[in-house]
């Protein structure tokens, strides 16, 4: 995803197509606008990573984190709340944090935090160790942007 | 069976070209850290 990202390619979905595959199989549509040469660079890089990481493992990894996560959740808080600058809910040892926001819709009317129209973040696991997992709503305009900061973040 | 990663190539509305297309990645070639 980051080397299509980081060649100016788009992507605009990544979704798997079966259940109870093992392993998983994951497809990500890409998409872009340009010279051909550069369009043609950025599948070129995109297909090369996924060479270079088949090559230096031919067995598809089971997990990204070298050891599980504790059985019991320790997150502190405020760490999170200082770098996100919110408050948020804490609830055995776990996190989150929520941003509403509001947006119009097709009826002219106005949801938002209530509506479920949120970004939020969730923290389990130990400050060393630790899972997050979230949403982002944001526009269309702001997906790739959104996306490929987050990409170079990870 | 449809496991087939491909790029399509056409002329572009602005630019000149536009890319369409579908990697098949398995889970670890994702985002790779």
């Amino acid at each position: 995803m980051s080397a299509a990202l980081d060649n100016g390619l788009q992507v605009t979905a990544l979704h798997n197509h079966f259940f109870f595959d093992e392993p998983k199989v994951y497809f990500m549509h890409i998409g872009g606008e340009g010279g051909t040469a550069t369009l043609a660079k950025g599948v070129r890089a995109a297909f090369d990573t996924v060479k270079k990481i088949r090559a230096a493992d031919s067995q598809p990894a089971q997990t990204f984190a070298p050891s599980g996560l504790p059985a019991k959740s320790s997150i502190t808080a405020e760490v999170i709340q200082t770098v996100l600058g919110t408050k948020g809910e804490a609830k055995d040892g776990m996190f989150k944090a929520t941003f509403g926001r509001t947006v119009k819709m097709p009826c002219g009317c106005e949801v938002g935090k209530e509506m479920g129209v949120n970004t939020w973040a969730a923290f389990a696991g130990a400050d060393d160790n630790a899972v997050v997992d979230g949403d982002f709503v944001v526009l269309e305009d702001e997906l790739q942007p959104a996306s490929n900061h987050s990409a170079n973040q990870a | 069976m449809g496991l087939t990663s491909w790029a399509a190539f056409m002329p572009g509305m602005k630019d000149n070209a536009m890319v369409m297309g579908d990697l098949v990645l398995m889970q670890d070639e994702v985002n790779p850290s």
